[in-house]
């Protein structure tokens, strides 16, 4: 036993040395990406100061030109949406930017499957991972699963998977985001299909975070502005109704275009049939920039 | 508990522990303390379903020693059939009663009467089809006089609870486990190193391949109405691949936590890709449900030794048992079918293994081709496993074959994904490859220096390339 125990010891330990390894080799990468999402995600979340951000899954990353809205705005904009990402993540972003700076306005753009259904909460805190050092990560990550931060002492499962793209973006020529956006600008070419219209039930973790959110936002004088960005052949809003119902009693004002019907039946608009294309994001971006400015003057005056 | 779950890594290392501080000739209290274990990991997916574990284990128990034979010429034929369907009848009842009511349901509906039993919103206890099979297996044994009743309850208790195999089996034999369970074992630097190395291939089939190769198999197959016909063929030989890695991988962890116990569990699976035809696939697929099968049910219908219109039946109604075995749906029946037919087929046509053409020169030097004809029949057949319904089966058969072009090489997968997949890919092969065909020739990759490389390299791999999210296994649904 104390042979196999020793081999035990001795594998951990040479195990535990390539990890320290790998973790500053990942470090290394995450700080010099020269694009990509790993640039991009290192710019947005430690660099970028801009007093009105953007937050939200791909649609927001996709449907909102922060060109465009500074110009009506008159502040710099910086979109922080992020692919496949929803609300766990972008809260523990922001208490990530609290540590640096506060910013004025954030316009949140709220998906169904990401901000209020039942999904794998560890997927959707994934891209936290490499900045699970910071203390104010710790609750989010205690919530989502406690066994969690046993396991981000390993920089191997830290970096799982996402060491290949770190690596990719720092050689050759990874695509550069324009402060933090990047437009599809793919033509839907074919008739898709609207989205599933049924009533949305809160997943309590992620109702307790978009409570954490809108009150965090409060106590930091931050302008929360909450947009249902136009769907593809959407007919009601019905499963964005929890996060209705919640904006209305903690006083959020909320945008709707989710089943405008000026935008569910232009397909021109449209790369697929739940993001705007390049066209559509600008246009979107135009209309939608005037309507925050007005309501962000009536709510928070 | 799953053996890809953190939680389980972090609980192991103790009952691994606690098991070697007991001595070894208190097998007794080794035993109890196993089977203590195996109910509380058991109770872990859900306390209730231990109650369905308890329940057979017990009808099983009892019932072995009332129909076992007191003299060779008196079988109490009607008793061992009221017990068989006393111990299955949770398996019925859990899995198979709303295949039943629906299917009476339409047909009475399309016949003009409607008339309808409630159905059951009830979780199928996890492995039910396994733990069944093997306390089943054990009373056919004693029924047939090929086994004597087991006397001690406990020890019964461990044979149908033992956690490495409760899940998913594999599905051991009385002959292969009781007498384990019975002997006082030392620790073996050597075994437990051995499961370990299992453990760790296991992980790596189950977190690197099978849950990898899934994220495209799920995107593809949920909607396969968006995607080209190569992308739809694709996807079919990914689905092939990822159970194979998924139930390897978990037949291997079973396996290979049993032996850090001082427990021996029959392998499960033996390269089943590179068979050169159906019968030989299933020599080397699922090996101990295959042997179950052969025991119980084709065997006793009479196997192969009568006519061959005979043996071709049985041989349809064996895999008809395994699709049903399976899942209740119509769509593990037609799998099941199918490799029926393909094996009839084959003994035919005397390609089986045993089959006069199958020895021919001519037809030997074609293995390759017919490797690769086999792996096809089964990917084939492997779509009906995969899909929830036939319309879905046959829908995205016909889109493989409508030619359907355009889109890129696995699309809507990043960069990063396909080159994952690959890797994963070419792992297995590379793997399996070099069991089938170079083992003897590789023995310098037998040495202490290499296999620490190896491991550390697949321990590595495991850790940064992984789905480290406990997805759950296929198999353990069954």
């Amino acid at each position: 036993m104390k042979r196999f125990i020793k081999t035990i010891l001795i594998f951990f330990a040479a195990i535990a040395i390539a990890d320290i390894a790998f973790g500053a080799l990942c470090r290394y990468f995450s700080k010099h990406a020269r694009g990509g999402d790993t640039h991009n995600q290192y710019v947005t979340t430690m660099i970028q100061q801009a007093p009105v951000i953007i937050m939200g899954s791909s649609r927001a990353a996709r449907h909102y030109n922060p060109a465009i809205l500074a110009d009506t705005l008159g502040r710099e904009v910086w979109n922080c949406g992020l692919d496949g990402n929803g609300l766990l993540f972008q809260y523990g972003r922001l208490r990530l930017l609290l540590e640096r700076y506060t910013p004025q306005t954030i316009i949140y753009d709220v998906i169904p499957a990401f901000d209020i259904r039942e999904e794998d909460n560890l997927k959707a805190i994934k891209w936290l991972n490499r900045w699970a050092d910071h203390a104010v990560l710790d609750s989010l990550i205690d919530d989502v699963d406690p066994a969690e931060r046993i396991k981000l002492l390993s920089s191997f499962y830290r970096y799982n998977t996402s060491f290949l793209h770190m690596a990719k973006d720092n050689v050759g020529s990874p695509q550069i985001f324009d402060h933090g956006f990047l437009p599809f600008y793919d033509r839907m070419d074919y008739d898709g299909k609207g989205p599933d219209d049924k009533p949305s039930v809160w997943q309590p973790l992620k109702r307790e975070y978009f409570e954490k959110f809108i009150n965090l936002c409060r106590e930091k004088n931050i302008h929360l502005i909450v947009v249902y960005s136009p769907w593809y052949k959407a007919r009601s809003n019905r499963s964005l109704e929890p996060v209705t119902t919640l904006c209305r009693e903690k006083g959020v004002p909320v945008i709707d275009h989710y089943a405008d019907p000026d935008w569910v039946t232009a397909r021109e608009m449209f790369a697929d049939p739940s993001h705007l294309n390049d066209r559509g994001a600008d246009a979107f971006s135009s209309q939608i920039a005037s309507e925050i400015k007005k309501v962000e003057t009536s709510t928070y005056k | 508990m799953a053996f890809n779950s953190f939680n389980f890594w972090l609980i192991f290392p103790l009952v691994f522990i606690i098991f070697w501080l007991i001595p070894k000739r208190y097998v007794k209290a080794r035993n109890a303390y196993l089977i203590l274990v195996s109910y509380a990991l058991y109770m872990n997916w859900k306390p209730a379903f231990a109650l369905v574990l308890l329940y057979v284990t017990l009808v099983t128990y009892y019932g072995a020693r009332l129909v076992y034979p007191r003299t060779v010429t008196r079988r109490p034929l009607r008793l061992c059939v009221i017990i068989t369907l006393l111990a299955a009848g949770p398996l019925v009842l859990f899995k198979y009663y709303n295949f039943v009511n629906d299917n009476i349901t339409s047909l009475l509906s399309s016949a003009g009467l409607h008339f309808a039993l409630p159905g059951l919103n009830w979780a199928i206890p996890v492995g039910i089809s396994f733990f069944t099979f093997q306390a089943l297996g054990y009373f056919f044994d004693v029924y047939r006089g090929r086994e004597l009743p087991e006397k001690s309850l406990p020890d019964y208790m461990l044979f149908c609870s033992f956690f490495p195999q409760t899940a998913s089996g594999p599905i051991s034999t009385t002959a292969e486990l009781m007498p384990q369970l019975k002997r006082e074992v030392s620790f073996d630097y050597h075994q437990a190193i051995e499961g370990l190395r299992l453990v760790l291939w296991g992980l790596v089939l189950k977190c690197v391949v099978a849950d990898r190769l899934g994220l495209y198999v799920d995107t593809v197959m949920a909607h396969y109405e968006h995607f080209s016909s190569l992308n739809c063929f694709w996807a079919a030989i990914l689905y092939t691949l990822q159970i194979y890695g998924d139930f390897a991988g978990y037949s291997l962890m079973a396996v290979g936590i049993a032996k850090t116990l001082g427990f021996n569990l029959t392998d499960n699976f033996r390269r089943p890709y590179f068979a050169d035809s159906i019968t030989e696939f299933w020599r080397r697929w699922h090996i101990t449900l295959t042997r179950w099968l052969t025991t119980h049910v084709y065997i006793p219908l009479g196997g192969s030794r009568c006519s061959k219109t005979r043996q071709y039946a049985n041989v349809m109604t064996t895999f008809l048992v395994s699709g049903l075995w399976h899942g209740a749906n119509w769509t593990f029946i037609i799998w099941g079918s199918l490799h029926g037919c393909a094996q009839i087929a084959e003994k035919a046509l005397g390609l089986d293994p045993k089959g006069k053409l199958s020895a021919h020169p001519a037809i030997r030097k074609f293995r390759p081709v017919r490797i690769i004809i086999t792996f096809l029949i089964v990917t084939f057949a492997w779509i009906f496993f995969r899909m929830p319904t036939l319309a879905d089966a046959i829908a995205f058969i016909g889109r493989i074959f409508s030619g359907i072009p355009g889109g890129e090489f696995m699309e809507k997968a990043s960069n990063t994904d396909r080159l994952l997949t690959l890797f994963a890919i070419c792992l297995l092969f590379a793997a399996e490859a070099r069991r089938e065909y170079l083992s003897e020739r590789l023995s310098a990759l037998d040495s202490p220096k290499a296999r620490w490389i190896t491991c550390m390299s697949l321990f590595c791999i495991l850790l940064c390339m992984g789905v480290l999210d406990s997805g759950s296994f296929i198999y353990v649904n069954f």
